[in-house]
C-alpha cells in the first residue's frame, strides 16, 4: 500500500516483505483470483537493458479498498500495530 | 548410516558442488526448475525474467527458494489439474428472474466460468440437450466468444422454452472451439440476488 497505483514485481515484493517465495507467491495468486490484483508484462520496447520483460502485479480498485479495510482493521488491533507500520 | 549421510551433507565436496550449481549456474538450474510448472504457466516466464534483476549475492538463496516453490506449487498444480480437471469450464445453471423488470418471468441462467489461470477458452455453442436441442441465441451475448482466465460468460432463456426438459440443470451443453463438449450442473449456494455476468469478447 506504499505505492497503491504502481507496478510491483515478485522479487521486489520478496525483498520488501521479507517472506519466503513459497509464502509470497501463493498470496499473490489468491489475490489475483479474488480480483484484488491484476498482472501484466513489461513492455519490452521500453526496456533499456538486455533482459526479458518481467511480470508485474498491480492493485485493482477492489484490491485497494479491500486492503485498505484490512490495514485499517489491523491498525486498531494492538497485536498488529507495529507490523502495519512497515507496510502502510 | 545417519552419521555418514550427515557427513556427506555437510562435507566440503557437497558444499562446493552446491556453491557451483547455485552461484555459477543459477540460470541453467532455474531453467530446469521452472519445468515443474505446467507448460502454459506464466510462472515459468516470470521466474526466468526476474533472475537478471536478483542481486548476484542473493541468487543462490533465491534460486533455491524457487526450487522449493516449483516442487510444491508446480507439481501440486499438475496433480490438482489431473484430480479436479480444473482447466475445463463447468457450466452452472440456476433459475431466477430479472429484478429490474417487474414483469419478468422465470428464466434459466447459464453461467460458464473459465477456471483456468492461464488459458483463454472460446465458447462456440450453448444449448440444452433436448429433441430438438434448444440453443441460446442472445443478441446481448453473441457467440462465439472468448473468455480470458477466470472470466465468466452468462446467458439466459425463458423457463417456458424448456418446459419439456425433465432435468434442465443437467441438460445444458457448452461446446468450445477446441471441440470439447462440457455438460452442466446445478448452480448451488447462490445468493438470493446478484448481477448477470458478462459476455466475454465476441469473436464471430
Amino acid at each position: 500500500m506504499e505505492d497503491p497505483t504502481g507496478h510491483h514485481w515478485g522479487y521486489d515484493l520478496w525483498k520488501r516483505a521479507g517472506v519466503r517465495s513459497g509464502v509470497l507467491y501463493p498470496i499473490l495468486h489468491r489475490m489475483l483470483d479474488k480480483g484484488w490484483l491484476k498482472d501484466g508484462w513489461e513492455d519490452s520496447a521500453q526496456l533499456n537493458r538486455k533482459r526479458p520483460p518481467r511480470r508485474y502485479y498491480e492493485l485493482t480498485d477492489e484490491g485497494r479498498i479491500a486492503l485498505g479495510a484490512i490495514l485499517q482493521e489491523a491498525r486498531s488491533d494492538a497485536r498488529f500495530r507495529s507490523l502495519v507500520g512497515r507496510f502502510a | 548410516m545417519v552419521t555418514e549421510l550427515l557427513d556427506a551433507i555437510v562435507s566440503w565436496r557437497t558444499f562446493l558442488i552446491a556453491l557451483v550449481v547455485f552461484e555459477f549456474a543459477p540460470g541453467a538450474l532455474l531453467r530446469l526448475i521452472v519445468l515443474a510448472f505446467p507448460r502454459d504457466d506464466p510462472r515459468r516466464r516470470e521466474l526466468l525474467a526476474e533472475l537478471p534483476t536478483v542481486a548476484r549475492t542473493e541468487r543462490p538463496f533465491w534460486v533455491f527458494e524457487q526450487l522449493e516453490r516449483a516442487l510444491l506449487e508446480g507439481i501440486g498444480e499438475r496433480i490438482a489439474r489431473v484430480a479436479t480437471r480444473r482447466w475445463h469450464p463447468e457450466p452452472l445453471i440456476h433459475r431466477g428472474i430479472f429484478l429490474k423488470d417487474p414483469e419478468s418471468v422465470l428464466h434459466y441462467f447459464v453461467k460458464v466460468i473459465n477456471r483456468s489461470r492461464t488459458r483463454d477458452i472460446e465458447i462456440t455453442h450453448v444449448w440444452f440437450d433436448a429433441d430438438p436441442p434448444v440453443h441460446l441465441t442472445l443478441p446481448d451475448r453473441p457467440l462465439p466468444t472468448r473468455l480470458r482466465p477466470r472470466e465468466t460468460w452468462e446467458g439466459w432463456i425463458e423457463a417456458a422454452a424448456l418446459a419439456d426438459i425433465p432435468d434442465v440443470e443437467r441438460s445444458g451443453r457448452v461446446r468450445l472451439s477446441s471441440g470439447k463438449l462440457v455438460k452442466s450442473r446445478r448452480n448451488e449456494n447462490l445468493p438470493p440476488t446478484g448481477y448477470v455476468a458478462g459476455g466475454g469478447t465476441p469473436t464471430g
